[in-house]
């Protein structure tokens, strides 16, 4: 799907696979492969860890990234009962792509009873980057999902680049429980969107049990079942963890 | 009736329809520090985000009960796109108040009473019946959520900062091209899943705030 779109900016275009299949045996079954280019950046998937029903990855930037015309791409499938953690060694930056641009695309679908737990890293949008940021996640009955991200706009003391977010999750039945779009520049940090502020944090729980009063700042439940935490800052230690604390040690 | 005569009725602010008690989360920008030089740039985040759902919402459900076509996938698709809970619940508390007029000017509308009998039907869905029952086109009807939004804030930011009327009333005269752009990007939508998205995650969070406040003049 991500390389049916054929475009020549598609010759540095990467798609990065990680399944873990449903449980069988002793070992959860896991797959990983990268597709596209030798030459492309990619993120390299690396096991750390697995055991009877769960498996935990690292997602290893393999080759200098963000840089214009790239295109990360990554797919991320959960087995029935099965349970993935998926790391990042390091945030990411987006450098000044000179007019051009880059594209990251995250697909997640989580079977029936399926866990995915992604701490996500800070995602720095340089001055002068453009990036496209898309995610798209279906979840079947009984499927959790807790995401972390940070979107920070602009290195330390820089101005902000560009990035356009589109972020969209749906049941079973296709019905939507989150669909967001940003479109954020340096004319977004005015009041209402993101005020004085170059960081926007956010924690997306959806199927998990989160108690009802717990961790209320910054808290928004949604109206089909899940939360997002959203903060505001102006440096990207600044966002609280609580809310990622919250939701995966329960 | 004239399409112009009822857009002067449903966007005339002595309506019986509880918009005084509205500020559109002004009321809990200012009392985090904003500034009353920066109110219209606060209503232009308004158009650039939530009036855009409230306006897409509208149209498409507009379009589907011309269609004859089941109005929930768009309450999903609006409720999706407002996370907010406290931003959910004032839209439907707004709908409930719109909806007793609506009712009371078109007793005999099939429309009204196919979004009276939703649950708590948002105000973006209510308007729709107002507009598909007296024959409002899409654009109008985007035109006219996206205006009663900026005279919502403009009145609300008289009661809560030392403005001049002439001042708030030469702003939403500013923003017209932007009412007009809105109301042009909403209007040939038809499917709930073209509904557009944008967030505005400061808004959000003072919605959030200030209905766990109980020292307020608004209701949100």
């Amino acid at each position: 799907m991500f390389m049916a779109t054929s475009t020549p900016e598609l010759a540095t275009g990467s798609l990065t696979r990680v399944r873990v299949g449903a449980v069988d045996g002793t070992r959860v079954r896991v797959e990983t492969d990268v597709a596209g280019p030798s030459t492309a950046p990619a993120l390299r998937p690396m096991l750390l860890a697995s055991d009877t029903r769960s498996a935990r990855i690292s997602l290893v930037p393999d080759g200098a990234m963000l840089l214009a015309g790239d295109r990360i791409g990554v797919a991320v499938e959960v087995g029935e009962g099965a349970s993935l953690t998926l790391v990042e060694p390091g945030g990411t930056v987006a450098y000044d792509m000179d007019g051009g641009r880059a594209t990251w695309s995250v697909t997640i679908d989580l079977a029936a009873g399926a866990t995915l737990v992604w701490a996500g890293e800070p995602f720095v949008v340089s001055a002068g980057a453009d990036v496209t940021r898309d995610t798209r996640i279906a979840m079947a009955p009984g499927s959790r999902l807790a995401l972390r991200e940070t979107l920070v706009l602009g290195r330390h003391g820089e101005r902000p680049g560009r990035a356009r977010t589109t972020w969209e999750a749906h049941d079973h039945d296709g019905r939507p429980l989150l669909v967001e779009s940003l479109d954020l520049d340096a004319g977004s940090l005015a009041p209402g969107l993101l005020g004085p502020h170059r960081v926007l944090g956010s924690v997306t729980a959806l199927g998990c049990d989160v108690p009802p009063d717990a961790c209320p700042d910054g808290r928004l439940d949604l109206e089909r079942g899940g939360t997002l935490w959203r903060h505001l800052a102006g440096e990207a230690h600044e966002i609280p963890r609580q809310p990622w604390e919250c939701v995966t040690t329960g | 009736m004239s399409e112009e005569l009822l857009m002067m009725l449903l966007a005339d602010a002595r309506l019986p329809v509880a918009g005084h008690t509205q500020s559109g989360q002004l009321e809990a920008a200012v009392r985090s520090g904003l500034a009353a030089e920066q109110v219209p740039v606060f209503m232009r985040s308004r158009l650039a985000s939530v009036v855009r759902v409230e306006a897409g919402t509208a149209v498409v459900a507009l379009h589907r009960l011309r269609a004859g076509l089941p109005l929930p996938t768009v309450v999903d698709a609006w409720a999706a796109r407002t996370p907010s809970a406290p931003m959910r619940d004032t839209s439907r508390t707004l709908g409930r108040a719109l909806l007793r007029l609506v009712k009371r000017l078109f007793p005999d509308s099939g429309h009204v009473a196919e979004v009276a009998a939703l649950e708590r039907p948002c105000r973006p869905l209510v308007l729709a019946a107002a507009a598909a029952t007296g024959g409002l086109a899409p654009a109008s009807l985007g035109r006219l959520v996206a205006y009663d939004d900026l005279q919502t804030v403009a009145s609300a930011a008289l009661k809560l900062l030392p403005l001049d009327p002439l001042d708030t009333t030469s702003w939403v005269r500013d923003l017209l091209p932007e009412v007009e752009r809105v109301a042009t990007e909403v209007a040939s939508l038809t499917d709930p899943d073209q509904i557009p998205a944008p967030s505005a995650p400061q808004l959000d969070l003072w919605a959030q705030a200030h209905a766990r406040t109980t020292r307020r003049l608004f209701s949100a």
